[in-house]
């Protein structure tokens, strides 16, 4: 097939695939290309800043400003699908960096006939998956400051694990299997098979576990920075709009509500998705 | 469970026992080396951090000391450990008091808010369990699957806020925040932060506990019992859940995990003075002692819980760790 026939059949096969999806992650598919679609337009067109004060602070809901204004008198609306773009990339970075360090790390570990590595490295992955998630995220930061950055970091350094673990048990299994032990008497080199037959079989499942875990890194990343401890104001980010919310939970209870809701939906689609695929590759 | 391998060791033992013992040690020591290193991840020294640039040498020095930051890298590990086996996790740098001593004063409210919580997610699950598993095809078991997944992505600072301004500020039926006593009378304070955590708790039970129920229901003895005639809560028990907690027991360590870590969104809401506040404080004041104190107990108490359930499912069922 040329390059010009493949590109023109692209969207078919997609279109072809989003078919064969069951009800539930289409309607994932929906909702999150949704929210990506408002989250890049709606800070565009809105007749509002991000980060200027457009009316009294903490004023109610009204026909302008479906979701009140914040306690800086900015139009959360605009705010909460503006959350959108740094929320989802800092989600995406932090399920892309250890879904890559630990498969890669958990596919040596599990091929490598070196016992001393493969017990260390089992041991350590073991100790940091003992941790609960969003506490050892916590101490990482304490330690290496706020920000958006320091997130990615704490989360990328508390998550490998759980990747490691995954790859780890398959290149154990993958490397008593018939295809590798015929690729080995072909005479491949050991690096050869692993970079190219064991860590690709490896991937197929960190990925699939990788989408059913980014809903645990929206709502940690979220939650990070709802503790004060993720993207710093005035930046918009769902979790420290809702910390502002909590200060004027008795007067402007909607301050929170909008960013909430944005929030969870988001975590909805995505975790609609992501069963249908954890569903797929248990077969 | 896996214990007869740890990482990539083979332990030499076969009492199933044993092996979850020593299994649950090792991890215990690598879960204290991860929080060792913590601090040592920082990109610039802690002490001139903590002080400023301004600080003089002679208390940087001292502060250094302080933070078990002087001398080499495995000298600080030795002290380090050697500290720990005498009870000793370092003073508080905002404080001045033993780390220690905070943490115990915080851990009985997580805690009773962990008992709690725990106890609402079992009395929820089990019986939306049974009734989903018995009617898989029905309207009830696709609400279920469609809440699941709307319970579990909402976060524990949303629900937990949306149920301080229902329940606390509209209905006035909670108190609006904190803790007075301990349980029995504290339940007036908690119940409704552990309602909070046991709706994200719920549906991962549930769910585990339905793979289980349906597999159980499968065997020979349940059918056994329907053609007997066996019926209501004797059945479910008996038949139903009884054979299908093993399964779920597995489960028991995530879910305190996960406990753990939702006990410290949900504290900071209600202002319940436990380890969750604790940490958020000492994160925001960089106080690196208790930071790794309460990491450190965090990750150990996960240990211990996991060492726990692996032994009752060996009782349980003898078939697994053999």
């Amino acid at each position: 097939m040329t390059a010009a026939a493949s590109a023109m059949s692209l969207p078919r096969s997609m279109a072809r695939r989003f078919r064969l999806l069951p009800g539930s992650a289409r309607a994932g598919v929906i909702i999150i290309t949704a929210i990506v679609a408002l989250g890049l337009l709606v800070p565009i067109l809105s007749p509002y800043d991000l980060y200027e004060q457009v009316g009294k602070a903490n004023a109610a809901p009204t026909f302008e400003h479906p979701f009140g204004l914040d306690s800086l008198g900015r139009d959360i609306v605009t705010r909460s699908f503006g959350a959108v773009r740094i929320d989802i990339v800092v989600a995406i970075v932090g399920v892309m960096i250890p879904l890559l360090i630990g498969t890669v790390v958990g596919g040596l570990a599990g091929t490598t006939d070196l016992r001393v590595v493969r017990g260390g490295v089992g041991l350590l992955v073991d100790g940091i998956n003992a941790f609960p998630f969003l506490i050892l995220a916590l101490g990482v930061i304490a330690v290496i400051g706020t920000g958006a950055q320091a997130m990615i970091i704490a989360i990328a350094f508390t998550s490998w694990a759980r990747y490691a673990k995954l790859a780890r048990t398959r290149a154990a299994v993958l490397r008593d299997l018939d295809f590798v032990s015929a690729l080995r008497l072909l005479g491949y080199s050991r690096a050869r098979i692993t970079v190219r037959h064991i860590l690709p079989n490896c991937f197929s499942e960190t990925v699939a576990y990788g989408v059913s875990d980014f809903t645990l890194v929206i709502l940690t990343v979220a939650a990070l920075s709802f503790l004060g401890a993720g993207v710093r104001p005035p930046e918009p980010e769902w979790g420290s709009m809702m910390a502002d919310g909590r200060i004027y939970l008795q007067s402007a209870p909607w301050i929170l509500v909008g960013p909430g809701i944005v929030l969870t939906i988001t975590a909805f689609g995505v975790s609609l998705i992501g069963e249908a695929l954890k569903d797929r590759s248990r077969g | 469970m896996q214990a007869r391998r740890v990482g990539g060791l083979r332990l030499p033992t076969r009492s199933p026992l044993l092996r979850i013992i020593a299994r649950s040690v090792l991890v215990a020591v690598s879960v204290t080396w991860v929080s060792f290193s913590l601090m040592r991840l920082t990109p610039g020294d802690p002490a001139i951090l903590l002080l400023g640039d301004q600080a003089t040498d002679e208390l940087i020095a001292r502060m250094r000391e302080q933070l078990g930051l002087n001398g080499t890298y495995l000298e600080q590990l030795g002290r380090y450990l050697s500290q720990l086996a005498q009870g000793d996790m370092g003073k508080s740098v905002v404080f001045g008091v033993p780390v220690t001593t905070l943490i115990a004063q915080a851990v009985p409210v997580t805690l009773q808010l962990m008992l709690v919580s725990i106890t609402m997610t079992v009395i929820l699950a089990v019986p939306i369990a049974v009734y989903v598993s018995l009617n898989p095809k029905g309207r009830g078991a696709s609400a279920f699957l469609v809440l699941a997944s709307l319970f579990v992505s909402t976060p524990a600072f949303f629900t937990g806020l949306l149920a301080l301004l229902i329940a606390a500020v509209w209905l006035k039926i909670a108190p609006v925040a904190g803790i007075v006593g301990n349980l029995p009378e504290a339940i007036t304070y908690l119940w409704l932060p552990s309602l909070v955590i046991a709706l994200a708790l719920v549906p991962i039970l549930a769910r585990v506990l339905i793979a289980s129920i349906t597999d159980t229901l499968r065997e020979e003895f349940v059918e056994v019992a329907i053609v007997r005639g066996v019926r209501g809560w004797t059945f479910a028990w008996r038949y139903l859940i009884r054979p299908s907690i093993a399964p779920t027991l597995s489960l028991l360590s995530y879910i305190v995990g996960t406990l753990f870590a939702s006990a410290v969104v949900v504290e900071l809401v209600f202002n319940l003075p436990g380890t969750g506040t604790l940490l958020v404080g000492a994160v925001s004041g960089r106080d690196y002692p208790l930071v790794q104190g309460i990491v450190l107990f965090s990750g150990v108490f996960v240990v211990i819980i996991g060492a726990f359930a692996d032994i009752v499912t060996v009782r349980i069922d003898p078939r697994v760790g053999r």
